[in-house]
């Protein structure tokens, strides 16, 4: 009897795989097929990531593409994430994050046919770099990744203004950064911070701490906690969801927090009340901006940088706390604005 | 007559070994199929479409076996969970429940980071049996601290191992972001290790063959498996045979191989990740089984693992086994961060976090395997099949990638209690005692 249930239940499953095999679908219409790839953030990281799927899926939309997203679960997912697009055959690859800028150039040399951007790397000659050394002039044209465009932001200018915006916020003179990986787009975010809180008041006390991973809300608090417990009473928090958990830290305590890439007040409604403002990059727009350049057939490779100037990056509305940000502050926000669109203040990012 | 009986009896007995050999199958295959059915109507009833079940396994499937480099990748992402699974296995038999094997596997991956950056220029035929040396000596030591409190003062491995886990991770951290750290790169990530470190991917091996220390180290490796097959088959035979084969052997690959592998060879497509750490994988399997069936030292963790009160009474020393037994665990753990990092990460060194869930995935591979060296390859294989055909069936179906975790829970749960499935497929309880071990031992 059990022999008779086993091999039954063993030819059932061959059957059903069988089934399940012939059944798959082999789409191939006329239109572009858009693949996005995110960090392990994934999609639903209430910032950076998300943000670019909302940007992607909304061309796609206009355009009437399709578009999927695959989450990367680990670093060596990202190499194999591309390929599963590319061997797909989709048109358009969309890779969200520094950590995968190695990867995306393998396959964009890989594939000299789809079209890739990129968010937040660019790619530079670097001595002893396999697919861009040093002996060549730019890595776009010259080094070979004809078909990479870089989506790239100026952290550092919202940076500044977030950090313009706690220092005249701060009652006990310090303000914190609860910071994921210490990768270029965050460092922009927290050297453009703490050089504008000291902008605005010089004497003013900066805490920082860099947390390796952009998925550990648990520690963000937990940092933020102890940077609380320093005097800290404005929290900026730089790094997708660990960076969200210095800003729950700081709403616990009924502080002050500024969220990051996008307006939080409305993708972590948990801590709007203490949100003062959000240093946002509109990834969204950057990748939707890249998407319709691509439907007008005049997409270009290259670095292509969102800053104050052109509206790619900016402070969110303060929401709640409209009223209570005194108007001293708001005009030095105004004045910061100016001058760092005009270049008369630099951020002192290098 | 006589000759009519044996042949009778003969078929009997060949009757009864596969009988046996299904009843051991039968247990795994159907603790899978159930968890496939359970993750189908899992499926079914979230999207409320049977034909999303239908795409979501067809994407599996069709990922993970049928699609360009969907084999390769499987056998890439089998090859961590063979070693994982078999130092878990070597743990449970003899009761030891080794939950740190994520921390040994960064240890590893440290280890060996720091062995293939540390010396530059020394031939692969040396550095490459250094660095995995490297990472199992850390994983080794790693594991072997929770064994030594063990044994000394009796502190349970569970809790040990796990705490030892995060400070594995931080370690790691450490290592990556201060003493290793690429000066040169903008990403917090160790320094690449040398050439020689690496572990070769298939595509390279004509390459890497046409240096004659490469290939002398494949010689080598050939002769070494010619003599363990040729004592296998024939215990009895004479030393000047067996010597003959095996020197014959490595000669042949010496001079063959190069020019052959130069001439025909599988494995062309430069992008495939396909690397000879499966081959290491099934020999440690072949390594395993033999240690734990054929030598003293298995015959002795086994027998702790079963009885230890019994073991103590048969003079065996169960301290010193307790401490070996987490070394060996831990080894094999620490090759497993060793391949990944040296194989598969796309700048061979360890970047900052580079978690993987390939230990916590693979305590459920090992209760699958029911700690059998054979069955965890073949586990493995399966684990590494659906890890890798995931990605496809999220991109065909929409059907989460965390499916598979929900699939692998329900298997290792039919598993754990084989009273659930046949209480739902009405079977009857096997008649004789299960001649089991405990898979580990209560607390204290």
């Amino acid at each position: 009897m059990r022999t008779k249930i086993f091999v039954f239940a063993a030819l059932l499953t061959l059957v059903a795989l069988a089934l399940a095999a012939c059944a798959a679908p082999a789409a191939t219409t006329g239109k572009l097929r858009v693949g996005l790839i995110t960090d392990v953030g994934g999609v639903n990281d209430k910032s950076f990531n998300q943000s670019a799927w909302e940007g992607a899926q909304k061309g796609a939309k206009e355009f009437g593409w399709d578009i999927k997203f695959i989450e990367s679960k680990q670093p060596t997912d990202y190499e194999k994430n591309i390929d599963q697009f590319a061997t797909e055959k989709y048109d358009v690859l969309i890779t969200v994050g520094f950590l995968m800028g190695d990867a995306t150039a393998i396959k964009a040399k890989q594939y000299p046919n789809i079209k890739f951007a990129i968010v937040d790397n660019a790619y530079f000659p670097t001595k002893g770099v396999a697919y861009c050394d040093d002996t060549k002039k730019d890595c776009y044209d010259d080094g070979g990744l004809k078909n990479v465009t870089s989506l790239m932001f100026q952290e550092d200018q919202v940076g500044f203004l977030a950090g313009v915006l706690a220092g005249g916020m701060t009652k006990t003179g310090t303000v914190c950064t609860v910071s994921g990986m210490e990768i270029p787009p965050v460092v922009r975010f927290v050297v453009g911070f703490q050089n504008g809180a000291k902008w605005i008041k010089p004497d003013v006390k900066t805490l920082n701490v860099y947390i390796p991973s952009f998925i550990d809300p648990a520690k963000g608090k937990e940092t933020g906690q102890s940077m609380i417990a320093q005097g800290c009473d404005v929290v900026f928090g730089v790094g997708g969801n660990t960076g969200n958990g210095g800003l729950l830290a700081a709403k616990e305590k009924g502080l002050m927090a500024i969220g990051v890439d996008v307006d939080q007040y409305n993708t972590y409604p948990e801590v709007k009340g203490a949100l003062l403002s959000s240093a946002a990059k509109n990834v969204d727009a950057a990748v939707y901006n890249y998407l319709k350049s691509v439907n007008a057939k005049s997409s270009k490779a290259g670095v292509f940088t969102a800053n104050l100037q052109n509206g790619g990056v900016g402070l969110a509305p303060f929401h709640d706390w409209d009223s209570k940000i005194p108007q001293t502050v708001k005009d030095k926000i105004k004045t910061a604005t100016e001058d760092l669109k005009s270049g008369k203040l630099a951020t002192g990012y290098k | 007559m006589s000759n009519l009986a044996a042949e009778r009896a003969a078929r009997t007995d060949g009757r009864a070994t596969l009988l046996r050999t299904l009843d051991v199958l039968s247990m795994p295959a159907l603790a899978m199929f159930l968890g496939f059915l359970g993750g189908a109507i899992i499926i079914w009833i979230t999207s409320g479409s049977l034909e999303t079940v239908g795409a979501a396994y067809a994407g599996l499937i069709n990922g993970a076996f049928f699609k360009q480099r969907g084999f390769s990748e499987t056998l890439v992402a089998m090859t961590p969970y063979v070693f994982l699974g078999l130092g878990l296995a070597i743990g449970f038999k003899a009761g030891l429940f080794n939950i740190g094997v994520e921390g040994q596997f960064y240890i590893g991956a440290i280890s060996a980071v720091w062995a293939g950056v540390a010396f530059p220029g020394l031939p692969a035929i040396i550095h490459l049996p250094l660095v995995i040396l490297a990472g199992a000596l850390g994983g080794a030591l790693w594991a072997g601290i929770p064994g030594f409190l063990k044994a000394r003062t009796g502190a349970h491995e569970v809790i040990t191992t796990m705490m030892m886990n995060y400070i594995a991770f931080r370690l790691a951290e450490f290592v990556v972001s201060l003493p290793l750290r690429d000066p040169l790169s903008t990403a917090v990530q160790t320094l690449r290790v040398s050439p020689n470190a690496e572990l070769w991917s298939l595509w390279q091996i004509p390459e890497r063959l046409a240096d004659p220390l490469n290939a002398l180290g494949v010689a080598l490796f050939c002769a070494l498996c010619a003599f363990v097959i040729v004592r296998w088959l024939a215990p009895h035979a004479r030393r000047v045979v067996v010597g003959g084969i095996v020197f014959a052997t490595g000669a042949i690959a010496f001079i063959a191989l190069p020019p052959l592998v130069k001439v025909w060879w599988l494995f062309d497509d430069q992008y495939d990740r396909l690397h000879i750490g499966i081959i290491l994988a099934l020999v440690a399997a072949a390594v395993v089984w033999w240690l734990m069936y054929k030598t003293t030292l298995g015959f002795e963790m086994r027998t702790v693992g079963a009885n230890p009160n019994a073991a103590r009474y048969a003079g065996i020393n169960i301290s010193r086994n307790i401490i070996v037994t987490m070394a060996i665990s831990g080894a094999l753990a620490g090759i497993a961060g060793t391949i990944e990092v040296l194989g598969v990460s796309i700048c061979r060194c360890l970047p900052l976090f580079f978690s993987s869930g390939y230990g916590f995935d693979s305590i459920a591979l090992a209760l699958l395997a029911k700690n059998n060296p054979i069955g965890i390859v073949g586990g493995a294989f399966l684990w590494g099949a659906m890890r890798n055909g995931a990605d496809l069936m999220e991109l065909n179906s929409g059907v989460s990638k965390y499916i598979i975790s929900l699939i692998q829970g329900l298997v290792l749960l039919f598993v754990a209690a084989p009273a659930v499935v046949r209480y739902l497929l009405r079977m009857r309880a096997p008649s004789k005692t299960e001649a089991e071990a405990p898979l580990t031992r209560g607390w204290g």
